[in-house]
């Protein structure tokens, strides 16, 4: 009967294997044949999909970010143009509000 | 390419070599193999969580810095992605259980009158070795199939090299007593 195994297991823990255990031990934990192709087809499987999505990812943004760019720079160009100055508040369209403007519109509404 | 080190092969495959990456998974897939295998049993998902260590090599292989041994380091990725497998198995177990009752699947026993084979031997031992808590299945695998030292297990396992003494001590007698109880077979004495 074999007891090989039972014989791995069990040794003393400083008792390193010999090379019949070693090759027993390989025999019987092992992966079917082929391992490294069926990993390699995973990844490269993983890495298409993601070459398949990225492009399209990347037309979706160019398709929205550049518009949003362009109107962003023309509103400010127009803000600018028209308030004649380039600070925050302007920009913010916050410009000409004073602190008084703000509390007493927050008091009139309580 | 065999004279190639590791840290050559990982910055090959770093920089996109797919043979170089393929000659990691060859020169690893019999330690991955008898990790996973010795944690799990002889069954299918095996195979996927093997697989898996890979992959998760090569997502996070930016990050490995050589600070272990890539065989080191791939056996610790091996041995929490069983950990993983065996939670979500007993999830599913609990969860069967609970949803219409039904029972886990039972060892087989072989039958007293005979004599088993050298089959039905390597089954039972696989069976044995999944009745150990998996804590101890995990020294057990690491230190005594694996090769590695207390000190190496310890480090693999994130605990204190006292606990994995004490762990391997308890696993071998406890794998010892399903050998003989559960199976009839009087394993010799550690050698």
């Amino acid at each position: 009967m074999e007891r090989k195994l039972f014989h791995i297991l069990l040794r003393k823990p400083d008792t390193p294997l010999t090379e019949d255990q070693k090759s027993f031990v390989a025999e019987h934990f092992r992966f079917e044949p082929y391992f490294s192709a069926r990993v390699m087809a995973r990844l490269e499987h993983a890495y298409h999909k993601e070459r398949e999505w990225l492009p399209g990812l990347t037309f979706a943004f160019s398709r929205v970010a550049v518009p949003v760019l362009v109107a962003t720079i023309v509103l400010l160009a127009v803000i600018v143009f028209k308030e004649q100055t380039f600070s925050l508040d302007t920009l913010s369209g916050a410009s000409g509000i004073s602190m008084e403007d703000v509390v007493g519109n927050v008091f009139v509404s309580l | 390419m065999s004279s190639v080190t590791d840290t050559e092969l990982i910055e090959r495959a770093r920089t996109g070599d797919p043979m170089a990456f393929r000659h990691i998974v060859e020169k690893y897939e019999g330690q991955i193999a008898r990790t996973v295998k010795g944690m799990l049993g002889e069954v299918p998902e095996a195979e996927d969580v093997g697989q898996d260590v890979f992959i998760r090599f090569y997502r996070s292989m930016e990050h490995f810095r050589g600070e272990s041994a890539l065989g080191t380091y791939l056996t610790r990725i091996a041995i929490n992605l069983s950990l993983n497998a065996l939670k979500q198995k007993k999830r599913k177990e609990m969860f069967r259980f609970f949803s219409n009752g039904e029972k886990e699947p039972v060892l087989q026993i072989p039958d007293n009158g005979k004599s088993p084979d050298q089959d039905d031997t390597r089954v039972m031992v696989h069976q044995a070795l999944q009745l150990l808590d998996k804590d101890f299945r995990a020294v057990l695998v690491l230190r005594m199939i694996e090769g590695y030292s207390s000190k190496e297990t310890a480090e693999i396992l994130g605990v204190p090299m006292g606990t994995i003494l004490s762990r391997l001590s308890r696993a071998q007698k406890k794998l010892k007593e399903i050998l003989e109880n559960v199976y009839g077979i009087h394993a010799a004495e550690p050698t």
